[in-house]
């Protein structure tokens, strides 16, 4: 999975009831604590492991160091660093990458749908393009009109 | 009314199968909306002579026959518009509640029972109000049906209208209108609200009314509190009124629980739409084949006149400027109503006070057919110049104005509630009220009603550009105009489709360039999802 | 920690509401006497079974609805049309489709007829504060629940209320976006800052109004009348899996139940 399809919010979510629970918990639990279904669970956890904010060592969730830094900073500084974790993920060096050879340093929304078709040659870009720009929106990296049609870099 | 009754029916049996079938399979779907798109084009007007060759043939010129075409008539002036309406709603219900019929096992009739109808219920009774409307305005031209040099004519209310305006009768016109007016009245009073009632149910109102929605309220009631109110003298005379209003309110109660059992029935709506269904095909395709092998020689030859003659051949000339004429006082008169429709539609929207005094008033007027008022229009402008121009672009207007009216109240009164919170929690009023609220929210309703207002135009201009009064005929040149001289003055029948290609062509251009593009940005941005 | 100071003048006095509602002809008692005071630097909850007029209550108090009986007075002076000092936050987000994120937000204070630079920044400003930085283009339909109701906080927020008022703001919320938004909440309250002085929360979740709140109203059912009232006396920053807690929320749930 080359793209986090969860939303910010359930990632939070999850890692500060991690942090509730003493930051380590078998798996098991804490879906329970949660009165989830750990299958639910298992895209947050997931993506919270490819972000290097947990990890998963038989059967137990551990919050890593970062994910504590993560919980700790306040609500700028959490986006600061999820945009730097997210610049570690393949697919977003290279959307970076694109963007910033265009000459006005923005693309459409069809370029980036054809950019996802071709780099991880999804089936639905469509809804990849959606998760991309949210998570994108988080980490402070792009910008997005639906009115002019135009995706940029954030800065 | 009766041919009204039979004709509205048949209207909704057919729109609840097209509808869901549209909605629901996306390969049927494909084919089966431009058809209706292209059907809802073409005016009314110009099925007259497809519908009475068919229906003539099919049935000898006998009494039979004739009825069945105006019946016709009037079913393709109501379906198209109800049609429409139950393929959005099914379309539209949200994803979770088909899940959840999903998971219970609901299917096949039960589903269509429970799920669909009801959630088309309010636009269909909605839409059928504005059907009547224009059903009414129809039944005039449906009940004399004239092609070349016959003419049938059906008793009914609408030939008697007719009638007496063409003989520049002012007497009888008005005693005409004055049942009209009655019998809409009556019906509006006895159908109309209790089914509103009944339907305000189905709504999905995210935010459960606070206050809930009250039941059917005679439009008399205020006038009955105040009057009961007041000393003495009045008393008694206010106790009677409010008996009335009383007695009204119950039967119209009663009505609408009548309503809900039928409606609610399956087996009635089972066999009733099986039926119907079933009939309609087997006339059409009996009917088809009857028209090809036997009216194609007529076709044939009226062709030929047309490229040898030299009045018919000019008249096939002037046909690009007439339609451009008649495009031009199409606009004018949009213009025209979109400028008084607009702010009174909001202004009544606004206070359930005037609402409930104006919206019988307007209904009863929407009904009135436009030729009703000629006599009046005429007397008025015939003397200034331009007149005939004027009367026609004032007749085209009474043909377009209901449409967008109702369209626009029904938009202005269905801001949702929690968003109308935000405006009074945030105090928001004036300038900013009408530019983030009333507005925004009514943009979806000024294109439907926009699209529907088009096509009642073009229907009107066939009754507008070509007048019959006091024994003389007014035209002006105009592609309405142009249809009816084909039809009443030379009988030539493929002039005729010819004016009604042309229309249809230009609609449906009108239709893809504009109308599709406009739906789809603002739907796009403006819809209220729930 | 709550030592409330009772000799001080409450902001917000609740006195002897009534209301009831014509149904089908019938009138239909809603809420019954209810009455109480708040404080500055509270957190209160009104709690209570579904149906029970606490919603009703929450919109007497801003003067969207007027009360029967009773009357609210807010700062010594009756609440008669909206009040302009409080702002509410709605449970089913009530965001404006076709506005994006920076115009919802902006829409109080274009009301008030504040110009356009002003707004924008204001409104800016408590976008970050709020979590919403990044998004200010974005519509309402490409927002999540919790980034829906971060718009509806900020919108709430920007024209500087001196009491919040909340409709069950987590109720439309998965489980998981309601937890992270309530912590939110929760740092914006300790942080004295972005949260006004006073928030009264409406909610039928009795563990979240006990973990949020300085004190909880309870009402009965239909017609809503004052059951109890409990100060939350525990410490701030609260252990949601402390004793303390689990037997306050269990001593709510027995009234309401």
């Amino acid at each position: 999975m080359s793209i986090p399809r969860v939303h910010y919010s359930h990632l939070i979510g999850f890692l500060e009831a991690l942090e509730d629970l003493g930051g380590k918990v078998d798996a098991a639990k804490i879906a329970d604590e949660l009165s989830l279904e750990l299958d639910d669970l298992l895209p947050v956890i997931e993506v919270a492991e490819l972000l290097g904010f947990l990890k998963v060592e038989s059967g137990d969730i551990l919050l890593t160091e970062e994910g504590l830094k993560f919980l700790s900073d306040g609500i700028r500084g959490r986006k600061k660093y999820l945009g730097e974790r997210l610049l570690k993920l393949d697919l977003f060096k290279k959307l970076i990458e694109f963007i910033n050879k265009k000459e006005d340093k923005a693309i459409t929304k069809e370029e980036l749908l054809n950019f996802l078709a071709e780099e991880i040659h999804e089936i639905d870009s469509e809804v990849a393009s959606k998760w991309i720009i949210e998570w994108g929106r988080h980490g402070l990296l792009l910008r997005y009109s639906s009115e002019e049609n135009k995706i940029e870099l954030y800065d | 009314m009766i041919r009204l009754f039979i004709a509205f029916l048949i209207s909704i049996a057919f729109s609840i199968t097209y509808g869901i079938i549209a909605a629901k399979k996306a390969r049927a779907e494909k084919i089966l909306i431009p058809i209706l798109d292209i059907l809802q084009s073409v005016p009314i007007l110009g099925f007259f002579p497809a519908a009475v060759f068919f229906f003539v043939d099919l049935f000898g010129v006998s009494w039979f026959g004739i009825e069945f075409a105006a019946i016709f008539l009037i079913f393709t002036s109501m379906v198209w518009n109800l049609t429409f309406a139950v393929y959005e709603q099914v379309s539209s219900i949200p994803k979770d509640i088909e899940e959840a019929c999903e998971s219970f096992g609901v299917k096949g009739w039960t589903k269509i029972r429970r799920l669909y109808i009801p959630a088309s219920i309010p636009k269909l009774v909605y839409n059928g109000i504005m059907s009547w409307s224009g059903g009414w305005y129809f039944l005039v031209a449906a009940e004399i049906i004239s092609l070349g040099s016959k003419t049938y004519i059906l008793p009914g209310i609408g030939s008697f209208l007719a009638n007496a305006t063409y003989m520049g009768d002012f007497g009888n016109t008005f005693l005409g209108l004055g049942a009209l007016l009655v019998t809409i009245l009556f019906i509006d009073i006895f159908v109309w609200r209790p089914l509103e009632a009944y339907a305000n149910r189905f709504k999905y109102d995210y935010v459960s009314a606070i206050e809930p929605s009250k039941e059917v309220a005679f439009p008399l009631s205020r006038l009955t509190s105040f009057l009961v109110r007041h000393p003495r003298p009045l008393i008694l005379s206010g106790k009677i009124v409010k008996i009335f209003s009383d007695l009204f309110s119950t039967v119209s109660n009663f009505f609408a629980k009548v309503y809900s059992k039928l409606i609610e029935n399956i087996i009635v709506t089972k066999i009733f739409s099986y039926s119907v269904i079933l009939v309609l095909f087997s006339a059409f395709m009996y009917g088809l084949t009857l028209l090809i092998l036997e009216q194609g020689h007529l076709f044939i030859e009226s062709f030929k006149l047309l490229f040898i003659e030299n009045e018919t051949a000019q008249l096939v000339f002037s046909m690009p400027s007439a339609i451009i004429l008649s495009m031009a006082r199409l606009f004018i008169a949009y213009l025209i109503a979109v400028a008084w429709t607009l702010p009174v539609a909001i202004k009544i929207s606004k206070s359930p006070r005037l609402f409930s005094s104006l919206m019988p008033i307007f209904q009863t007027f929407a009904a009135i057919p436009a030729v009703a008022f000629f006599p009046f229009i005429f007397v008025l402008l015939m003397g200034l110049p331009y007149g005939q121009e004027l009367a026609s672009i004032l007749l085209i207007l009474t043909g377009m104005q209901w449409y967008l009216l109702f369209n626009l109240i029904g938009g202005a009164k269905s801001i949702p509630s929690d968003i109308e919170e935000v405006a009074k929690t945030f105090s928001v009023k004036g300038k900013v009220y009408w530019k983030r609220f009333l507005l925004p929210s009514i943009y979806p309703s000024l294109v439907t009603g926009s699209i529907t207002g088009w096509g009642g135009g073009w229907n009107a201009l066939i009754v507008s550009e070509y007048i019959m009064f006091g024994g003389k005929v007014y035209s002006v040149l105009g592609i309405g105009a142009l249809l009816d001289i084909a039809a009443y003055e030379l009988g030539n029948v493929a002039l005729l489709l010819l004016c009604v290609f042309a229309m249809i062509v230009v609609i449906f251009i009108i239709n893809r360039l504009v109308w599709r593009r406009l739906y789809r940005i603002i739907m796009e941005r403006y819809r209220i999802e729930y | 920690m709550s030592t409330k100071t009772q000799l001080l003048t409450p902001i917000l006095d609740v006195k002897n509401v009534s209301k009831e509602f014509n149904f089908r002809g019938r009138k239909v008692p809603i809420l019954k006497d209810v009455s109480f005071s708040v404080h500055e630097n509270e957190f209160l909850s009104i709690v209570g079974p579904s149906g029970c007029g606490k919603s009703t209550l929450l919109r007497i108090i801003m003067g969207l609805v007027p009360p029967d009986k009773g009357e609210v007075i807010y700062k010594g002076e009756k609440v008669q049309s909206v009040n302009p000092h409080m702002s509410m936050v709605f449970q089913s987000f009530a965001l404006l489709p076709w506005l994006n994120v920076l115009e919802n937000v902006e829409l109080g204070l274009e009301a008030q007829g504040i110009p356009k630079k002003q707004r924008q920044d204001k409104a800016l400003k408590i976008i970050q504060e709020v979590g919403l930085e990044g998004f200010e283009d974005a519509y309402p339909k490409e927002l999540s629940g919790g980034m829906k109701q971060r718009v509806g906080l900020a919108r709430a927020l920007v024209t500087d209320p001196e009491i919040l008022l909340m409709d069950e703001p987590f109720s439309s919320l998965d489980p998981l976006t309601a937890e992270g938004l309530r912590e939110e909440i929760l740092r914006l309250w300790s942080d004295r800052f972005t949260l006004p002085e006073i928030v009264i929360m409406v909610t039928h979740n009795v563990e979240e109004a006990v973990y949020l709140s300085d004190r909880v109203i309870v009402l009965s059912h239909r017609p809503g009348t004052i059951v109890a009232e409990f100060n939350i006396d525990l410490m701030r920053p609260r252990d949601k899996r402390s004793q303390r807690l689990y037997e306050l929320v269990d001593r709510i749930t027995s009234l309401i139940a």
